[in-house]
């Protein structure tokens, strides 16, 4: 077998060559960004304490500014924010799950929430408290979906009624939320530097 | 015998990495967590697959013995691809997290095993894919699920957590549940030398077209 070339001269494209100019960002000392994890546009992003931001997800300030509230998770491939073209916010509060594949333009997600793999929330779309998108759901431009719904099977829509009426699920669910950002802590390493300016 | 000119060994430079083993990765996969991955050989990665092998199972007790520290060794592997698997473009691998009782959440291995193939645009978090199952183009194998030998996943379909899908089963729907059974014979041979590759069978002549 014929040997390799050298590896040493090999550029590899994977490598974040991004420009050092990112967007305004307040990123909480506490908070996990993954070295991969991209942010881009130029309006402010917030990144509040305890979120954990997955290699190759992106947080896209293009159309307006990104806040993410604390103790959220967004997965690898991932987009959050508004695409160049496109005006508004978006806003996560705390304890959103965005799943791998996701995105989310929405103007806010509520406490909770959990939006499945590969779900989609259009443009103006709000999303209430302890909500789940389950994986591929879509929720339409300026659509609004209340408190404790269940968006599964193609759009039917049902509210989780376990959770409206037990205070200890929801803190069932808020704790598993925080454990799991704590158990990525160590799983994920950290590279905010190079956002932080 | 002479190198070639830089300039000629940068126009031969293929989409794939071929390893020793036949196992062809592209170059524009997204693979995180290299050492907590095993390839079976003649496995093929497509173009913008990610894969989280970073996400293996927290080391929970120190290792203070030899026989504990290989064991610690053997359950660091996040993901398992057998021989003659394809996993085609934008697809994701995520092994599943779970919390058990007494410990933190921790990260499962997840095992897909051989002549599996895995659609375009798919997400595999599913604890375990046996051999010769076909996942059409956009689906999604949520944490949890297991699905048994000789499977066909039509096309955008959603299997929920922690399903198991019996041998044999054709699977559709958001969310998925067992529409039929694949016929007698489904997945028959593909395997020799200039045959044509059918679904569910050896895979063989498709990863050879890949390069």
């Amino acid at each position: 077998m014929a040997a390799r070339p050298p590896t040493t001269k090999r550029t590899t494209t994977t490598s974040t060559s991004l420009p050092a100019a990112g967007p305004p960002c307040t990123i909480d000392p506490t908070a996990v960004i993954a070295d991969k994890a991209q942010l881009t546009g130029s309006h402010p992003v917030t990144i509040a304490e305890h979120v954990v931001l997955h290699p190759y997800a992106r947080i896209r300030a293009e159309g307006g500014s990104v806040t993410i509230g604390p103790y959220c998770i967004v997965s690898e491939g991932a987009v959050v924010g508004l695409p160049e073209g496109q005006q508004g916010d978006v806003v996560l509060e705390r304890w959103v799950n965005v799943e791998s594949g996701a995105e989310v333009l929405a103007k806010q997600v509520g406490e909770g929430t959990e939006v499945g793999i590969q779900a989609r929330i259009w443009e103006g779309a709000t999303v209430g408290r302890f909500c789940r998108l389950t994986p591929t759901e879509v929720v339409g431009a300026g659509e609004e979906v209340g408190d404790f719904t269940v968006v599964f099977g193609d759009g039917r829509r049902r509210v989780d009624k376990t959770i409206v009426e037990s205070e200890e699920v929801r803190n069932a669910r808020v704790k598993g939320m925080e454990k799991q950002v704590e158990a990525l802590r160590k799983l994920v390493p950290d590279g905010k530097a190079k956002w932080i300016s | 015998m002479s190198r070639p000119a830089p300039g000629n060994r940068r126009s031969t430079k293929s989409e794939y990495i071929e390893t020793d083993t036949g196992n062809k990765i592209s170059r524009k996969a997204h693979i995180e967590g290299k050492p907590n991955i095993m390839l079976g050989g003649r496995t093929v990665i497509m173009a913008g697959v990610t894969m989280r092998g970073d996400l293996q199972r927290k080391q929970e007790r120190p290792a203070d013995g030899s026989e504990s520290a290989a064991a610690d060794k053997v359950s660091s592997t996040a993901i398992t691809i057998g021989r003659g698997t394809i996993i085609s473009t934008n697809t994701t691998i995520r092994p599943p997290m779970r919390s058990s009782r007494g410990s933190g959440p921790t990260f499962y291995p997840l095992r897909i095993g051989d002549n599996v193939f895995v659609g375009p645009g798919s997400h595999i978090s599913a604890l375990s894919v046996s051999s010769n199952v076909h996942v059409g183009a956009g689906c999604v194998l949520a944490p949890f699920s297991i699905v048994k030998e000789h499977c066909r996943i039509l096309p955008g379909t959603v299997v929920p957590p922690a399903m198991v899908v019996p041998p044999g089963s054709v699977v559709a729907g958001k969310p998925g549940r067992v529409v039929g059974e694949v016929g007698e014979g489904w997945g028959q041979g593909g395997g020799g030398e200039g045959e044509e590759w059918v679904e569910g069978g050896d895979l063989r002549a498709l990863v050879r077209k890949v390069r």
